[in-house]
């Protein structure tokens, strides 16, 4: 059971390349205990607050010496003021004695994205249409080497059960110009047709720079979804596809960030083997499925970081009432590589390649479960009553009480308790974030041998996507921690 | 590779002439629910597999049919009858349009106004049985004529 990761030191380790004054750092360190034949004493004074200089001064005035300086994040104490010191003040000490400080930066460590749950997009909400349980942040894209020419796109879907970021032609205002990828052999644009349980998307794979939080990463490939100069989707790609998803609307989002298990959103089979409705190499006259080098596929932007890059953890509050407005969160960037994404108590369950892992759900061993915050329900077998009009939603007449148990393919169990409310009366009002939402994976038991742990199961709990070949701790992923 | 997607396409089209057929009119009577199992074999073709099993009970054959990134699609039949089940599981979603047959149009009207996000779908209408699981990497999923089930033959064995 390799479940738990190495805590990660509470401050991120000084980096010495990082900061210019290098020798005034250290020259700090010198100092020492020399001992006074009075035996005297001297008390520390409190330096937190003050400024390093201001710190240094006072304490060489009280006869002591600088120790160590650590530099360290900090978003409440300004950048280049003391955080703490060692000994702490009012300690009585050996005069000549050395204070070790820790000194603010004052940033954070700068992984993060702030994600929210609302009604959706305008292009939703002016539609009198509500989106229900999308987690979304804004992303901004810039033309490769600029910094200029950006767009910060709001309402982008956070998806755990995908990888890839997708955005909609319609979202852009042409501040930002993607770079078409091309085919190396034929020199045509690739397209990519994306299909879903309920419709497909199709447009250009292109590569622009796309800034998370802080973090940049540069030449990413994306999918930009129904451009112009990817035209009408292939026959082969919308044939027994289901409807097309190309505008807001109809996607409920201006895109998705895919942050899942994978690297990438096909990998290495798509290198070698055409996969039906994916990649396309589009000529002048037609549009032929292709296989793509695995780094010009969709890629997922997390793992593209220089740092912080084997996982992602997923932080929503509980809901009080079981259910909310709008919701507030995290997107953390790595897992245990920072003090904010520690795995703490939590335990890592192992995916197949698939990304699947198991559930126990009475009688049923269902193989192909996963944990995705794509998904806005729980969706599973069960003889709860299906709402009437809204067939994919369960409708129970009063509350149900639900238990089962995930397991990981390392064995790893855990028995999560849920809730199963009943939607149509949910939906009476005007909130966007339901805890206790579910609907039918199966149909009277048709054995699609999953279960679908959505975004409901995210609420009040930390939940870590850990990357295959990334590792936490003990832990090599595909993995998810909770 | 040629990827195809109705039988009409796949008993004409070489590996570069997709583009000729895009034109062509919609073959209502391809195989899929409902229709007889002697199609099936074509069914595998249009879906980019080869025929991998062909296994029988008392009451139902299940074909089984493999392509070339893995995958699988079964469909069960009454012997000598209609196809009554289809189920999927594999890195791409099959063509609805061919598994699902006369009943895609019911598919299609039902994923216009689903709101159940992008990774599961599903329908039950006493014509219609549907469910589509878009996975992390792949699909699953499975479809059927509630009415036409074997008599015996419950739901959960059509593995």
């Amino acid at each position: 059971m390799n479940a738990r990761s190495n805590r990660p030191s509470p401050r991120r380790p000084f980096a010495l390349h990082a900061w210019l004054p290098l020798a005034f750092v250290l020259a700090a360190c010198g100092g020492g205990g020399g001992s006074s034949p009075m035996q005297s004493t001297t008390g520390v004074p409190n330096v937190v607050g003050l400024s390093q200089a201001a710190a240094t001064s006072a304490l060489t005035g009280a006869g002591l010496a600088v120790g160590s300086v650590t530099i360290a994040d900090s978003t409440t104490v300004a950048s280049g003021d003391v955080i703490s010191e060692t000994p702490a003040a009012g300690t009585s000490v050996a005069p000549g004695s050395s204070v070790a400080l820790s000194v603010s930066d004052g940033t954070g460590p700068g992984n993060s994205l702030a994600v929210t749950i609302d009604a959706g997009p305008a292009a939703i909400t002016q539609a009198n249409q509500a989106e229900v349980n999308i987690m979304y942040a804004s992303v901004t894209i810039c033309t490769p080497g600029s910094t200029t020419a950006c767009q910060t796109i709001d309402h982008v879907q956070v998806d755990t059960g995908s990888v890839g970021l997708e955005i909609l032609a319609e979202a852009m205002n042409g501040s930002a110009v993607p770079v078409p990828v091309t085919d190396a052999a034929s020199g045509s644009p690739v397209r990519e047709c994306v299909v879903f349980a309920d419709g497909y998307t199709w447009g250009s794979i292109a590569t622009v720079d796309v800034t998370l939080g802080s973090r940049t990463i540069h030449n990413l490939p994306i999918h930009v979804i129904g451009d112009t100069a990817a035209g009408t989707a292939p026959t082969t790609c919308s044939s027994g596809s289901g409807p097309i998803e190309n505008s807001i609307v109809q996607f409920g989002a201006n895109g998705v960030i895919g942050v899942g298990n994978f690297l990438q959103d096909c990998g290495t089979v798509c290198a070698s083997t055409v996969v039906p409705q994916l990649y396309y190499a589009c000529g002048a006259s037609s549009c032929q499925p292709t296989t793509v080098p695995v780094a010009n596929q969709l890629q997922n932007p997390v793992a593209m970081l220089s740092t912080d890059n084997n996982g992602v953890v997923v932080m929503l509050p509980a809901l009080t009432g079981g259910s909310a407005r709008t919701v507030s969160g995290t997107l953390y960037f790595g897992i245990g590589t920072q003090a904010n994404n520690a795995l703490n108590s939590a335990a890592f369950y192992t995916l197949d390649g698939s990304g699947y892992l198991i559930t126990k759900f009475g009688t049923q061993t269902l193989a192909n479960s996963f944990i995705d915050s794509g998904s806005n329900a729980y969706f599973f077998n069960s003889s709860i009553a299906t709402c009437t009009s809204m067939t994919y939603f369960y409708c129970p007449a009063t509350s149900v009480a639900e238990s089962a148990t995930i397991q990981g393919q390392n064995g790893a169990t855990q028995l999560v308790n849920f809730t199963i409310d009943n939607a149509q009366s949910l939906f009476a009002s005007t909130n966007s974030a339901y805890a206790n939402l579910g609907g039918p994976d199966t149909v009277a038991n048709a054995p699609t041998n999953s279960f679908d742990w959505g975004l409901p199961f995210f609420f009040g709990r930390p939940v870590f996507v850990l990357f295959e070949t990334r590792t936490a701790g003990a832990t090599t992923g595909p993995a998810v921690g909770f | 590779m040629d990827r195809t997607q109705s039988r009409r396409r796949a008993a004409l089209a070489s590996a570069a002439a997709a583009v000729l057929l895009a034109s062509a009119p919609l073959d209502a009577a391809v195989a899929g629910l409902g229709e007889n199992a002697a199609t099936i074999a074509r069914d595998h073709s249009a879906l980019h597999g080869r025929t991998l099993t062909v296994t029988s009970t008392v009451q139902y054959e299940v074909h089984e049919s493999i392509s070339g990134d893995g995958t699988r699609v079964r469909e069960f039949a009454v012997p000598g009858g209609a196809v009554f089940a289809v189920r999927f599981e594999g890195r791409h979603l099959p063509d609805l349009g061919v598994l699902l047959a006369s009943h895609y149009d019911e598919y299609l009207a039902a994923a216009r106004s689903h709101r159940g996000g992008h990774h599961h779908f599903a329908i039950s209408t006493p014509s219609l049985a549907l469910e589509i699981v878009r996975a992390p990497r792949g699909f699953t999923g499975s479809a059927r004529l509630p009415g036409a089930l074997p008599a015996g033959v419950s739901p959960q064995e059509l593995r």
